[in-house]
């Protein structure tokens, strides 16, 4: 209400990615500053991010198999998509891309902003932040504003480059 | 209901049965041919009712029952034969073929036997039917007729009572109509009423607001009051205390008071003792002083007479001294005198000593004489000048002498007669001896004149002499012998003179002899008097001294006194210091008390007690002061001071008593302070009693619009039910939604475990290229959809051993909790999550967020939920 009347509206961010990646351990690593235990998350998690003085509206969906298909029910409005991607899981990297591809399809998210978490750095043999990326076959992406960060939502790192390359994104997109 | 339901039932069976007649009855001879031909009719023919019974019909069913597996077999056979060894097997299926043609003759003899039989009974069938028939047929136009006069009756009912409804109905749509209207016009009235109702309900809100808000201020300056009442009372039992606290400080002075007053009435008795010592002594020193004077008048006159005879001494020191100067003075002049005649003899010898030589000798001599005569003039000249010089010098001493001795004498005349007695005989010695010596000094004057003369006659006959010495020789001789001859007889009569002169120094030197012993006698005379005077003086003042050492020890013992009346009057004075203190606390403690009304009293009449005690005591000390004052007086001018001081005291008591009126004046002041505080109080609560009675006029006013609210709650109560009912409704449509979801589910899983059943391998080792191969949903999800997403089975990676259909259910849980629970833009967001997962249209989905909007807007309509009742039967017969 006060944030519709001011003027500043609270940006809508979503965190997706295949389940187990790591989303629900950013977004509270986000929000809070810690780690917290989680469980796989059936449905989604909804927390507002102050960074920077910028307010977002932070929804972890679940990325199970059999819940993916709702994810669609929530592109509506969305300024940004994090997606996460577990950088060990070298056997369910091209479910991942054809799930981020079949998303960045979709009408609704054509405007939104994407950052992809090549998550899990800190775990022995994760793929590097360019091998993601060809994995993901993200060059090949045109008319999208678009950046991947080798992070870690364990250690925390990686978090803060990539909010601040988002919230400037952001920022110079209003 | 039932007996309907059993009808349509029977009916329906009917149906079945004579559908199943139709099938099954030319099955039994056309079946040979084939399946499908030996349906068609059946079903062609619906209406042809064959004239066959039951049983019949069931024998034929289980005599086609063989021959139909014999078919099916034969078909399988053949189909067999036309398998891989053709060849074979056609030779095993001629040979098989024969013994079938063998056996069919053989069957076929005996179903001719069979048919001929049947032939038999079929006549005789026919017969028994046709009979059956016709008594059927006249049975059946009879009930026909029966039935048409029966329909026709009731037709007639059926059509007055269908007029009968439709009126019923045309009234009861007008009615419906009206009521529709009313309805509309209740919901405007409603809605009216929900308006007024939130305004009436503001105001009443504002009205109680406002009430409560006076009543917390009244509250609050009910509290203030309170506060400062209980301030007050907590002021005055301070006050309270305090005046106990004063009255037994007061006791304490008083005690003490009294103590210091007997102090000092013993103070006062050693006072008046040490006063009438001091009298006694300054008695004493009185006669004292007066010894003390008349010895000093003694002194006085002692030291007059010493003093006068001291005078006398000086005077007589002065006369001796100027008699021995005179007579000093005389003896150089005869002295001098007797060196000229010395010098004359001398040069007379030397005359003489001339005259004896030649003449030019005796001229050179005379010459020499007449130098040294010239030379002895000129001496004499300096000499008479000297002396002439000193004479008058001695002339004005002597005046002078004369001059201070007369006013010597003048002074002296009346004191000392004796001396002047002899003094005036001195001075007539002096006078006479004065006179003597004037002829005297005349005498030599004018000896020395004719001596001038003498020796200017000698040297006019020195030069005549000259001029006629040798003719004049003899008269020089003479004129010499002559001369010597005079100047024997001056030498005789100058000797005579010494001679004189001598004695009469003798004398003068006797008599001054005698003067001095005289006088040194009377000088010694007088020391022993004075002496005497002295030691005399000496006593006195050892006497004074002592009287004055007395007197100082008397006035020291005096100041001592007086030091102790002084500390005695201090401690008097600050005693009353304490009192005024205590009288001022007293007044204050009173100023105090009096707020109070019943305690004020009786502190007043305490006070006035104290007052009076206080009066008395006061009268008591003024008569005890008038006594001291009278005492004081009579004593000294101390006790005047003292007076003095006491009545400064009382100025200071009365300016005190002045200061208690102010006090009390102060009192009347605060009494009249609380007074007005009261009245204060009071108007409070006549302000707090008018408010409580506004307040109760509120109440009156709010109970009124309570009453309104009544029924306006009523009406919403009414009203809510209503809505209560439709969610009823809505709840139990959900419900049959939500059990109809879960028999489709179940359903839905037999069909997938019967799918699975023979695709599960499939799936489970192309599971990757399955999710690849996902059907992506479409914008327009249709349920068919749905069900092909669902029917995707569990991804065998997860591995969890939840269901699929589990999942989904906690997934829809999940988004049903989140969306009820969520926020406003949350719920926005869910809409269509949650229409998704439960399948809303989108006549549904907008009537949901119509709603929320509604909810989140404070004003607007609420969306009609009539419509979404008419629609939702239609929505879920949709579903079903």
């Amino acid at each position: 209400m006060f944030a519709s009347l001011f003027g500043s509206k609270e940006m809508r961010i979503l965190i997706l990615g295949l389940d187990g990646a790591g989303k629900t351990t950013i977004l509270y690593r986000l929000q809070v500053g810690e780690v917290v235990t989680t469980i796989p998350t059936i449905g989604f998690n909804v927390e507002t991010v102050t960074y920077k003085n910028l307010k977002f509206q932070v929804w972890d969906l679940g990325g199970q198999t059999s819940i993916r298909p709702y994810w669609r029910c929530y592109y509506a409005n969305t300024d940004a998509i994090i997606y996460v991607v577990d950088s060990c899981d070298k056997d369910r990297l091209g479910i991942s891309k054809s799930e981020l591809v079949a998303m960045l399809e979709e009408e609704e998210l054509k405007k939104a902003i994407l950052v992809v978490f090549a998550n899990k750095q800190d775990m022995e043999g994760a793929l590097s932040k360019t091998e993601v990326t060809n994995a993901l076959g993200l060059t090949a992406l045109k008319s999208r504003t678009w950046s991947i960060f080798a992070t870690s939502a364990v250690k925390g790192d990686g978090l803060t480059e990539a909010m601040d390359w988002l919230t400037k994104q952001l920022s110079s997109g209003q | 209901m039932f007996a309907k339901l059993k009808k349509k039932i029977a009916e329906e069976e009917g149906v079945d049965e004579g559908e199943l007649k139709n099938k099954v009855t030319p099955g039994g001879a056309q079946r040979k041919s084939s399946r499908d031909y030996s349906r068609r009719p059946g079903e062609t023919s619906p209406a042809s009712l064959s004239p066959w019974g039951s049983t019949s019909s069931l024998a034929s069913n289980t005599s086609a029952t063989p021959t139909s597996t014999k078919k099916e077999l034969l078909d399988g056979a053949r189909k067999d034969a036309s398998g891989s060894n053709k060849d074979e097997q056609i030779k095993r299926l001629e040979e098989k073929l024969d013994e079938y043609s063998v056996l069919l003759k053989e069957a076929v003899k005996s179903k001719e036997k069979m048919e001929a039989t049947l032939l038999s009974h079929e006549e005789a069938t026919n017969k028994k039917i046709q009979e059956m028939n016709e008594q059927y047929q006249l049975r059946r136009s009879k009930m026909a007729e029966k039935l048409a006069n029966a329909v026709k009756k009731k037709e007639d009912e059926l059509a007055s009572k269908i007029e009968e409804i439709e009126k019923e109905n045309a009234s009861l749509q007008e009615q419906l109509q009206r009521l529709e209207l009313t309805q509309f016009k209740k919901e405007e009235e409603q809605e009216d009423f929900q308006g007024f109702q939130v305004q009436e309900l503001a105001k009443v809100k504002h009205m109680l607001l406002n009430s409560q808000e006076t009543l917390q201020k009244c509250k609050a300056d009910l509290e203030q009051s309170k506060e400062q009442l209980d301030e007050k009372s907590q002021l005055i039992e301070k006050q309270k205390k305090e005046i106990h606290s004063l009255k037994e400080e007061k006791a304490e002075i008083l005690e003490r008071r009294d103590q210091l007053q007997k102090s000092k009435d013993a103070v006062q008795e050693t006072l008046s003792r040490m006063e009438k010592e001091v009298s006694l002594l300054e008695e004493r020193c009185q006669d004292l002083t007066k010894e003390k004077q008349e010895r000093e008048t003694q002194l006085f006159n002692s030291e007059k007479k010493f003093a006068t005879t001291q005078e006398e001494l000086d005077a007589l020191k002065f006369s001796e001294q100027s008699s021995k100067s005179q007579v000093k003075k005389q003896l150089e002049e005869k002295d001098r005198t007797i060196a000229h005649l010395q010098d004359k003899v001398s040069v007379i010898e030397q005359r003489l000593k001339d005259n004896s030589l030649s003449e030019d000798d005796q001229v050179t001599a005379i010459k020499a004489e007449r130098d040294l005569l010239e030379k002895k003039l000129e001496e004499t000249r300096k000499q008479l000048s000297d002396l002439k010089i000193s004479s008058s010098e001695q002339i004005s001493g002597l005046e002078k002498q004369i001059s201070h001795l007369n006013a010597k004498i003048t002074e002296d005349q009346e004191d000392t007669a004796e001396a002047r007695r002899d003094l005036e005989v001195l001075t007539e010695r002096y006078q006479k001896e004065m006179e003597k010596m004037e002829a005297r000094i005349k005498e030599l004057e004018e000896e020395e004149e004719a001596n001038l003369q003498k020796i200017k006659k000698q040297a006019a006959d020195l030069v005549l002499q000259k001029s006629a010495s040798e003719t004049e020789m003899m008269s020089v001789q003479r004129n010499f012998e002559q001369s010597k001859k005079v100047v024997m007889e001056q030498k005789q009569q100058l000797q005579e003179k010494v001679a004189g002169l001598e004695a009469k120094i003798i004398q003068l030197e006797t008599a001054r002899d005698f003067d001095k012993s005289a006088s040194e006698h009377k000088i010694g005379r007088l020391q022993s008097a004075n002496e005497e005077y002295l030691e005399k003086e000496i006593e006195h003042e050892k006497q004074v001294t002592q009287l004055e050492e007395e007197k100082e020890r008397l006035q020291k013992q005096c100041q001592q006194v007086e030091k102790e009346k002084l500390d005695a009057q201090k401690q008097l004075e600050e005693s009353k210091a304490n009192v005024d203190n205590l009288q001022k606390k007293l007044a204050d403690a009173e100023s105090l008390s009096q707020k109070t009304l019943e305690e004020k009293r009786k502190l007043e009449e305490n006070l006035v007690e104290q007052e009076n005690l206080q009066k008395s005591q006061s009268q008591g000390y003024t008569t005890m002061v008038s006594k001291l004052t009278d005492k004081q007086i009579e004593i000294d001018d101390l006790k005047i001071k003292h007076a003095s001081e006491l009545a400064e005291i009382q100025r200071a008591l009365s300016e005190k008593d002045g200061a208690l009126g102010v006090l009390r004046e102060n009192i009347t002041q605060r009494e009249t302070l609380c007074k007005q505080y009261e009245e204060q109080i009071k108007q409070l609560e006549q302000r707090l009693d008018a408010k409580h009675s506004e307040l109760e006029s509120h109440q009156v006013g709010s109970e009124e619009i309570g009453q309104k609210n009544q029924k306006l709650e009523d009406k919403v109560k009414e009203l809510e039910e209503q809505l209560a009912e439709r969610n009823k409704t809505i709840k139990m449509q959900q419900q049959r939604l939500s059990d109809l979801k879960k028999t489709l589910q179940r359903e839905l899983k037999v069909q997938a475990t019967v799918a699975g059943n023979d695709s599960s391998d499939e799936i489970s080792k192309g599971n990757e290229n399955h999710e690849k191969y996902e059907p992506t949903p479409g914008p327009k999800e249709t349920p068919s959809a749905v069900q092909s997403v669902r029917s995707v089975p569990m991804n065998s990676y997860s591995n969890s051993p939840m269901d699929y259909r589990e999942i989904n259910f906690q997934y829809l849980r999940h988004v049903v909790f989140k969306f009820m629970s969520g926020t406003d833009v949350e719920c926005m967001h869910l809409l269509k999550a949650v229409s998704v997962v439960l399948e809303f249209t989108q006549q549904e989905q907008k009537i949901i967020r119509e709603t929320l909007e509604w909810k989140n807007s404070w004003f607007g309509q609420r969306p009609r939920v009539k419509n979404f009742n008419v629609k939702f039967p239609s929505g879920n017969s949709h579903i079903r």
